[in-house]
């Protein structure tokens, strides 16, 4: 049978009572039986009642307390190191820097510029801008509404033209749905109150159908290839466009520049200039500077711990 | 308050002195000023450094009365005195080391209190070698391993409260003090000539 080894601390234990149940047993079987056994603990027992046999140091006073003691702080405040006070300066200055220049770098990818670019070649074109030079042909054929497809069925499949109808054609929008009304219309919308359901119509507009009922033969099987080239030139009568022209229009849009030539809007032809903003640091200086301010606060961590 | 140190009721003198009595606070200072100051001594191994941070942790512990719960007094004494030590070993910037030019004779006259008389000059003379000896020897254990020894053999903590008093488990309390005591008992086998003849028979060769 092989002996157990028992280990110092098991033997540490069993010395101070603290080696339970069946360890302890097995423990003392082997002390009666291994003499080995008796002579380490004995040995260790020894060693132990030397220790505590040893007096104690005496104090060289009594640490009585008195009121003055307690009353005030019994140690003074440490004393920061020079080293300390400097690193903390520095991890301080670092860190506002690094703040200030992520928030600069922050700002400028997200607020673009308003400030346009000077449109100084154009000034002189726009300085000569009047009322009277402005183009006025375009505006009254533009409002025309693009139904002329529609038009010209319903002008050679009903024979005789009817004034109203052909109106209402002209005018109709886009949004009219197919087969509304009769099939004379085609889709051009209901024909009664026609007119109070139309939008208002620019100014313009009656001049054109006026023109275009008064030039109407009776005959209606063909139409002038001019008038038909004129009412396909006319844009979709929208009510976004007739919205426009509710007021009476003037011939001369005002341009956003101050006729001095210099540009005090945002000019719509594209040319914003989207430059930055403000002038922040380049990101490799902000990435520096946070390193920096990492290391100059762990150097101040550490010479704080050490304090 | 007059506090009787004949028969000590602890608890009772604990609640006195948290109820602001500085007498009852007093009598245990008086009660356990030696363990305090050699544990602080093992710990610093200076004399002086060892007062000093004996006074600040007594200090400290009478302003943290309120926030002793119960279990061992004399645990939660300590481990303020440990830390007293550490902020003292921090403030000295040296490790503790045992040095034999501090080692000075007990002054009883300074303090009658603590003067015990029932031992022969002969013999008082023998215990100092012996404690000599043995601060030399519980010096160069590691420092872990010699408050273990410390408080369970030199002052008769048991495992729990030095568990306490150390914030260890009682596993690592064990250990510790197993090989502590197994480097002492090797030391003191090396050096068994150079004690004193009382002590010497108990340690074999």
């Amino acid at each position: 049978m092989t002996r157990k080894i028992w280990s110092e601390v098991e033997v540490s234990a069993y010395l101070d009572g603290r080696l339970e149940g069946e360890a302890r047993l097995a423990f003392e079987a082997d002390l009666a039986r291994d003499p080995e056994l008796r002579r380490q603990v004995a040995a260790l027992r020894a060693t132990v009642a030397l220790i505590q046999a040893a007096p104690l140091r005496e104090p060289p006073r009594n640490y009585l307390l008195t009121p003055s003691m307690i009353a005030t702080p019994s140690r003074r405040a440490p004393q920061r190191s020079r080293p300390l006070i400097w690193m903390r300066l520095a991890t301080a200055l670092t860190a506002v820097a690094f703040a200030i220049s992520l928030t600069l770098n922050v700002l400028r990818g997200t607020v673009p510029t308003m400030a346009p670019r000077p449109m100084a070649d154009s000034a002189p074109a726009v300085a000569s801008l009047s009322k009277e030079s402005a183009p006025i042909e375009e505006p009254l054929v533009l409002q025309a509404p693009a139904a002329t497809e529609m038009v010209v069925e319903d002008m050679t499949t009903n024979g005789t033209p009817d004034e109203h109808q052909l109106e209402r054609a002209v005018l109709t929008t886009e949004t009219a749905p197919p087969g509304m009304g009769d099939g004379a219309a085609g889709g051009m919308g209901a024909p009664s109150n026609a007119e109070e359901d139309f939008l208002p119509t620019p100014t313009a507009q009656p001049q054109l159908l006026e023109k275009s009922i008064e030039e109407f033969p009776a005959d209606t099987t063909s139409v002038s290839e001019t008038q038909v080239m004129a009412m396909e030139a006319a844009q979709p009568f929208t009510e976004a466009t007739a919205a426009t022209f509710a007021q009476p229009i003037d011939l001369i849009t005002p341009m956003p520049f101050d006729v001095t030539g210099e540009v005090t809007s945002l000019p719509l032809d594209g040319d914003t200039d989207f430059s930055t903003w403000q002038t922040s640091p380049p990101l490799w200086l902000t990435g520096v500077l946070g390193i920096i301010t990492l290391i100059l606060a762990g150097v101040t961590l550490w010479l704080w711990r050490r304090d | 308050m007059i506090v009787d140190t004949t028969s000590w009721d602890e608890p009772a003198v604990i609640a006195a002195a948290q109820r602001g009595n500085l007498e009852a606070f007093n009598a245990l200072v008086l009660h356990y000023q030696t363990q305090a100051y050699n544990l602080a001594y093992h710990l610093l191994g200076d004399p002086a450094a060892a007062d000093d941070a004996s006074q600040e942790a007594f200090v400290s512990a009478y302003r943290a009365l309120d926030k002793f719960r119960g279990g061992s007094f004399r645990a939660w004494l300590l481990r303020i005195v440990s830390n007293a030590c550490y902020d003292e070993m921090r403030r000295l910037r040296r490790r503790p080391a045992i040095s034999w030019d501090d080692f000075g004779e007990l002054d009883e006259e300074a303090n009658p209190h603590l003067a015990s008389h029932d031992e022969s000059p002969e013999q008082l003379a023998q215990q100092n070698e012996l404690r000599v000896l043995l601060e030399r020897m519980i010096a160069r254990l590691p420092e872990d391993q010699r408050l273990v020894l410390v408080l369970v053999d030199q002052m008769g903590f048991s495992y729990e409260e030095v568990a306490e008093t150390m914030r260890v488990r009682l596993g690592t309390v064990k250990s510790r003090l197993a090989r502590a005591r197994q480097r002492m008992q090797t030391w003191l086998q090396e050096e068994r000539e150079l004690l004193p003849s009382r002590y010497r028979l108990g340690i074999s060769e």
